[in-house]
């Protein structure tokens, strides 16, 4: 029996979205992939509501957060979920293509994780989802709540 | 040599997730400063003046600063008035001062001339009171009037022969008998003996109440006939009965003798007039000369009347204002008059007063002048003060604009940081996957076009970063401490290690000092340079990196050279530009901003970068920073 673990990915673009599933599924490590478009669903899944109202309970094990989404963009998310008692053990991890300093700070004022800048070579953003992979999903011992599916 | 990429360590961070437990914390207080860094990005404008001292320096300015500029601009009534209060009260003071001296000086002019006249004055009384003595004491002798009074004139007066040698001042002595007719005279003068002078002022005079008496000036009878004036005493018997009379004739020169002692002062004189106002003693007159009537002087006139005093009168001569002091010799209705003209008496004065009048002349001048001088200082100063402020509010202006552009190129870089990698990466990123998927299907120009492909998208994603980070040099704040060159470059040379990958390099780096600047600059600087030195050595089978500084009065320059392949040195002025490289990218790799940000960062510092080098030769890199370094 293996543990797999939830993954929230919010990304507005669907190309970054094949490269981070692709970049995922190179891994190979079991884990069911929650993509949303926005941070609007992102907070909708988080929290159980609108089109998620349904969704079983349970956290994920890593949200995986673009800066820049339309609606609700992702420092806002951040803010929303570090602010909640609920959501406020959920890892999360930045994923942009933003260098920007203010954007940086921003984000670890917020109380992020990690900060993640993609890297333009395909092959390096590979070697950072899997060391993401490896750290969020298989080392890091998630808090209590984390949707621990079993496959 | 040419232009090449540091591997700056920030860039690293793109391959590897960044643990919160590492915060780049320079970053943190880098992003959170104010924009205006942009205003003072190259060396010289950081000393531009600030606003603020302007501000400070009006608030405290001085009243008469306010004072003129109350109403803006002064305008030359101001300016007057202000001249007008500031030299009034020097005037006002040298004005006063001014007539107390003149009086004062007039004061003394004039009671001197009156102590002359008094001295005059009792020195004629004092030798009449003399000459009546002598005749009294004369008259009184008992022999003698015995003899008058027995009719023997001739016996009486042979008595009197030794008088005239006895007092050289009386001329002649004779005897008259009670009715005026001249009995006997010593020295005895032919035709007048037994004539009779009833008609003579000193008999009327006598005869008034039989008392000692000094007569008018007379021209005498007896040959030679001069001038004279009589002293006249009665002779009583013992029984006190008038028996005769006692004439003591005096000839008026002897008096001129006697005031010639007086000073009278340049252009002055002194004379006597008896008391019918005839002059008696006059020094431009002859003494034996017609008798002159000087009733009609006014000072004459009054001092007859017995009147003291001095004053200022036109002369009846010379038609000009002169000083006149008159006092009339008590006793004897006599008068001594003296006068000097006014231009004289008041020479000394005069003379006084115009150097007077000409030193505070020059004083209020003067004071009027440095007035004058201050408000035009204080004037100019104003001016140049709002000339400033002018300045300042255009500057200030500029700046609001600086900084809205700086806004503006921020959001244009985050855009180009953000939106432009995006593509980027997915073209990437899909070049890969694509490779991946059907690399196999593909023959083999359809692969070099995927990797040419990929290595461009790689190479534009390089290209982005460093021109970010060229922006960023030019508007982060700088964290100016003392910045240690030796640990700096053991930092670097760390670093760069890998870089080296194993190379044998022959490093030589001298004593450095410790500079003031921003740490985190400077060794970018620095890691450009030394990359660079490793970069343009890796052709030559034996490496040697010689870093150096030269600490002088005002600056330090540090230097890195290296044994590389050099470049030609009139491309010298390229090097330092954005995007200029002297190096193809098959030969050495690179963007061509790495020396355009050591370039910006030793500007910000306020020095300067050069560099020196042949084709082959190795090359030589320089800058400057301001300041005295300190010994590390």
């Amino acid at each position: 029996m293996k543990a797999v673990n939830l993954i929230l990915l919010a990304e507005d673009n669907p190309n970054d979205v094949e490269l981070t599933l692709e970049a995922l599924a190179e891994y190979r490590v079991a884990n069911e992939v929650v993509v949303v478009r926005d941070g609007a669903e992102a907070l909708d899944f988080l929290l159980r509501r609108g089109s998620f109202s349904r969704r079983p309970e349970g956290n994920p094990a890593v949200v995986l957060l673009d800066l820049k989404m339309p609606k609700v963009d992702g420092t806002e998310v951040l803010r929303v979920m570090k602010e909640d008692p609920r959501l406020r053990g959920i890892p999360v991890v930045m994923l942009t293509s933003s260098r920007e300093e203010g954007d940086l700070v921003r984000s670890y004022q917020l109380g992020v994780n990690a900060y993640v800048v993609k890297p333009v070579a395909f092959n390096e953003f590979v070697q950072a989802i899997k060391a993401l992979g490896l750290f969020w999903l298989v080392i890091n011992e998630p808090p209590p709540g984390t949707t621990r599916m079993t496959a | 040599m040419g232009v090449g990429r540091c591997p700056d360590p920030c860039r690293r961070r793109d391959a590897r997730i960044l643990n919160p437990l590492l915060p780049r914390l320079d970053s943190v207080q880098d992003s959170g400063r104010p924009l205006r860094a942009v205003t003072r990005s190259t060396g010289d404008a950081r000393h531009a003046m600030d606003p603020r001292d302007d501000r400070t320096s009006i608030g405290t300015r001085s009243w008469l600063v306010r004072l003129l500029f109350w109403s803006g601009k002064p305008t030359r009534p101001v300016v007057l008035a202000i001249l007008l209060a500031t030299v009034s009260p020097i005037a006002l003071m040298a004005t006063m001062s001014y007539w107390k001296t003149h009086r004062d000086l007039t004061d003394l002019v004039l009671s001197r001339r009156q102590a002359l006249v008094y001295l005059a004055a009792s020195t004629l009384k004092a030798d009449f009171d003399r000459l009546k003595d002598i005749a009294i004491s004369l008259a009184t002798r008992v022999r003698f009037r015995q003899l008058i009074g027995e009719g023997r004139w001739d016996e009486a007066v042979q008595i009197l022969e030794a008088v005239p040698k006895d007092f050289p001042f009386i001329d002649r002595v004779f005897l008259a008998d009670p009715s005026g007719t001249l009995m006997a005279d010593s020295p005895a003068l032919p035709l007048v003996r037994g004539r009779n002078f009833s008609h003579r002022d000193w008999y009327q005079g006598v005869l008034r109440s039989w008392e000692p008496y000094v007569s008018e000036v007379y021209r005498r009878a007896a040959e030679p006939r001069i001038n004279v004036f009589a002293v006249a005493v009665p002779i009583r018997s013992e029984d006190s009965r008038v028996v005769g009379i006692l004439v003591l004739q005096i000839r008026v020169s002897v008096l001129l003798a006697w005031t010639r002692d007086v000073d009278t002062g340049p252009g002055g004189l002194l004379y006597l007039v008896d008391r019918k106002g005839h002059l008696a003693v006059h020094p431009r007159h002859d003494p034996d000369g017609e008798i002159l009537d000087y009733s009609g002087v006014e000072a004459v006139r009054k001092a007859l009347r017995g009147v003291r005093r001095i004053e200022i009168l036109r002369s009846q001569e010379d038609a000009q204002e002169h000083v006149y002091s008159y006092q009339p010799v008590p006793g004897y209705g006599w008068a001594v008059i003296s006068a000097q003209p006014a231009e004289t008496a008041f020479a000394t004065r005069a003379k006084t007063l115009r150097n007077m009048l000409f030193a505070y002349g020059l004083l209020v001048l003067f004071s009027a002048l440095l007035a004058y001088a201050i408000l035009r200082a204080l004037i100019e100063k104003q001016h140049a003060e709002d000339h400033i402020r002018r300045l300042n509010e255009e500057l200030d202006g500029r700046a609001a604009e600086l900084d809205a552009a700086n806004r503006e190129l921020e959001a244009f870089s985050y855009s180009v940081s953000h939106d432009l990698r995006a593509p980027l990466r997915y073209i990437s990123g899909f070049t890969d996957l694509l490779e991946r998927h059907a690399s196999s299907t593909l023959d083999e120009k359809g692969r070099r076009y995927l990797t040419t492909i990929s290595r461009s998208a790689k190479q534009m994603g390089t290209l982005i970063d460093d021109l970010l980070e060229f922006s960023r040099m030019g508007r982060v704040d700088m964290q100016e401490t003392s910045v240690s060159l030796s640990h700096l470059i053991e930092e670097v040379r760390a670093e760069l290690a890998e870089e080296a990958g194993g190379r044998h390099i022959e490093w030589k780096i001298g004593p450095l000092p410790a500079v003031r600047g921003d740490r985190a600059m400077l060794r970018l600087a620095l890691c450009n340079l030394i990359s660079n030195a490793l970069k343009y050595t890796r052709p030559k089978s034996k490496t040697r990196i010689e870093i150096g500084a030269d600490t002088r009065d005002s600056e330090v320059v540090v230097f890195v050279r290296d044994n590389g392949v050099g470049f030609e040195s009139e491309y010298a002025h390229k090097l330092f530009g954005v995007f200029q490289r002297l190096h193809r990218a098959e030969e050495f790799e690179g963007t061509g901003v790495g020396l355009a940000n050591v370039r910006r960062i030793i500007c910000r510092h306020g020095g300067e970068t050069w560099a020196e080098s042949e084709p082959g030769q190795g090359a030589t890199f320089y800058f400057s920073l301001p300041g005295r370094g300190d010994v590390a």
